[in-house]
């Protein structure tokens, strides 16, 4: 049985639903990723989860206990905040302290189990600082050290590092990690960066207008998107609208130009419109035409983004396509203007589905 | 030589501001400072600050601290009660606009027409008073209130006290952090606990300097006093108000040494006001 089982969650604010027939079920110890754009629904799912909004329909287990009616604060839920949420008017060690004291625990247990947490953090020399004396970075340490400090049985991470420098993110992103694995809790991350939610999760979710679009492993996500939204949000993709040639061998037509998917397609006829998606680092150019899935190309512009170029092409007289180049391919550039050879291999061809919901994401 | 246009623009910003509180401020209070010192001829003298001594002056300063502590009190807890209730989403946002421009209002409605306004009202003759003894059978004057009284006064005085309570203490208010109650619900704490170790803490600065601040506003007036109770209340302004008025207590040396006191307590009040938001300030940010 999971640890953690949300079932059928849909959430309405009068006329607009922020939420559609949302399930999930995570293990203890696991880390998900709620990955969407503004006003998908993912923050509204992790109020759902934390007893902030009471949902329209659906369930909420932790632990087998049915929490869907519990008030906050009955649900031993630890939660770190975008804005941080500390206390102003306490220190660092009252901060963590504090749900420790309304807890009633004894005063010698609250301070050993500050100290810990304080360790835990790395900010042991901060105890006696107040919110406003410290950085972000360090305050969002602090907070996330005040809501595992009440054990709790799941971590809610509502965009935590959105508001702080890319460098500090990078360096808290994988603090995050090493702490969620060392206490070995259940985490739900709200994030709408995919670098953030690639990096630190066991699973993803990625959500679109309250639905879920995909729920997998990053790798999944990012290699299989199932839907174009997917395939555009969790990197970059080149969305491909072809027709069906062969759907048995899996030969489709981008405009005039036919190209081997290498994937059966037995439920498709010819002539059918599929989506297919191709990610632009798994596009070479190549000095020569011949080759299967080679396509004549036109550059339009050139950009160099430091450890990779990234091209931006025209095939057909009107598909745009985009090729990010590494090493030794962005040594010597095509200019804008010139016409080349672009080749990718069939299986790196990925069909999308039309948008898909209801999904389990068990 | 040109002058920096940044520079040009201060100057004619704060100029007329930096004018009117030398003329209206600085000269007047500059002038009462020496008179407390002098006597009739200008010569230099401590008579006019032993006369603070005197008991009518001693009674009079106790009358209006105790006037204006009670209605500085009152008027805060009133004041923090509507500024609690108008937060967030609780009040729709017109209802919430409308009551943010009475308090403006309101806030600065003294003098003769305030007293008018509760003579006409709950005075022995007033309306309310008329219906309370018609309907229900009640009369407040054979209860032991009178309008006329340090009591009356001090309940005449909350009419503005609260108001300015609500304007003064509404950008703290709006402060509070919906974060803050979530976290703490998080954390297992109720909203007592919350309340009694976030909120009351968080706000107790900013509602100390605003009960400081409404203290100094009540010391201050005398319009609202002096049109309703005529001299019957002895209190500081009516008092000086009697020695620069030319009657039978005409005595502008002492009226000189009650301003200069007035401005000693008004001022320390501004002052901790001040250093309170600073603090408050400091902390939230």
């Amino acid at each position: 049985m999971s640890f953690l089982t949300l079932q059928g969650l849909r959430k309405s604010f009068g006329a607009s639903v922020a939420v559609q027939d949302f399930s999930l079920e995570a293990e203890r110890g696991e880390f998900i990723s709620l990955l969407g754009p503004s006003g998908c629904g993912k923050t509204t799912v992790l109020r759902m989860i934390a007893g902030f909004e009471a949902p329209s329909a659906g369930r909420v287990v932790i632990d087998g206990e049915d929490v869907t009616h519990l008030p906050s604060r009955a649900r031993r839920i630890g939660m770190v905040f975008q804005s941080y949420a500390l206390f102003p008017n306490l220190t660092v060690e009252g901060n963590i302290a504090f749900g420790l004291k309304v807890a009633g625990m004894a005063k010698d247990a609250i301070a050993e189990r500050v100290k810990e947490m304080l360790a835990l953090i790395g900010l042991p020399q901060l105890a006696g600082r107040f919110p406003s004396e410290l950085s972000g970075g360090q305050q969002q340490r602090v907070a996330l050290a005040r809501a595992v400090a009440i054990r709790p049985r799941i971590l809610l991470l509502d965009e935590p590092l959105s508001a702080l420098d890319a460098k500090i993110r990078v360096s808290l992103r994988e603090d995050l990690r090493a702490i969620q694995r060392e206490l070995g809790i259940t985490a739900i991350f709200v994030t709408h960066d995919q670098e953030e939610a690639l990096a630190l999760s066991h699973r993803v979710v990625v959500m679109s207008e309250g639905w879920v679009e995909q729920v997998g492993t990053p790798a999944e996500v990012y290699r299989t998107p199932r839907t174009p939204f997917v395939a555009t949000f969790v990197g970059t993709a080149n969305v491909l609208p072809c027709r069906i040639v062969d759907a048995v061998s899996g030969r489709v037509a981008l405009g005039s130009v036919e190209i081997d998917a290498a994937h059966a397609l037995p439920e498709r006829k010819v002539g059918d419109t599929v989506v297919l998606a191709l990610r632009p680092e798994a596009i070479s150019i190549l000095p020569f035409d011949g080759a299967t899935n080679s396509i004549a190309a036109v550059v339009r512009d050139v950009t160099f983004l430091g450890p990779v170029a990234r091209l931006r092409l025209v095939i057909d007289g009107d598909v745009a396509v985009t090729v990010d180049l590494h090493g030794e391919a962005a040594r010597a550039l095509p200019d804008a203007g010139a016409r080349v050879v672009l080749w990718f291999r069939p299986e790196s061809l990925q069909f999308l589905d039309r948008r898909e919901h209801n999904l389990e994401a068990g | 030589m040109r002058l920096p246009r940044a520079f040009v623009q201060t100057v004619f910003g704060v100029g007329p501001f930096a004018l009117f509180a030398v003329l209206f401020l600085v000269l007047p209070t500059s002038n009462l400072l020496v008179g407390a010192f002098q006597d009739g001829e200008g010569n230099f003298t401590f008579a006019n600050l032993a006369g603070l001594m005197t008991p009518s002056v001693v009674t009079a300063f106790r009358v209006s601290i105790t006037i204006s502590l009670a209605s500085a009190v009152l008027g805060a807890a009133a004041g923090l009660a509507v500024a609690l209730a108008l937060r967030g989403d609780a009040v729709p946002r017109p209802i919430r606009q409308a009551v943010l421009t009475l308090c403006g209002v309101t806030s600065n409605f003294a003098g003769v027409p305030l007293a008018f306004a509760f003579l006409a009202t709950v005075g022995r003759a007033g309306l309310l008073t008329a219906l309370l003894v018609r309907y229900f059978g009640i009369n407040i004057y054979d209860g032991g209130f009178n309008l006329l009284s340090v009591v009356g006064l001090t309940f005449t005085y909350l009419y503005f006290q609260m108001p300015l309570m609500v304007l003064v203490i509404m950008p703290a208010v709006e402060g509070l952090k919906r974060d803050w109650s979530e976290a703490a619900a998080m954390l297992g704490a109720s909203p007592a606990q919350f309340t009694l170790r976030i909120v009351a803490p968080i706000l107790a600065p900013n509602v100390v300097g605003a009960t400081l601040l409404l203290f100094a506003n009540a010391f201050g007036a005398v319009a609202t006093a002096y049109a309703l109770t005529g001299s019957s209340i002895n209190l500081v302004t009516i008092l000086l108000f009697a020695q620069i008025r030319g009657d039978v207590l005409h005595d502008p040396g002492l009226g000189f040494a009650l301003a200069l006191g007035m401005v000693v307590v008004t001022g320390v009040c501004n002052i901790l006001y001040l250093r309170l938001r600073a603090f408050s300030d400091r902390r939230l940010r």
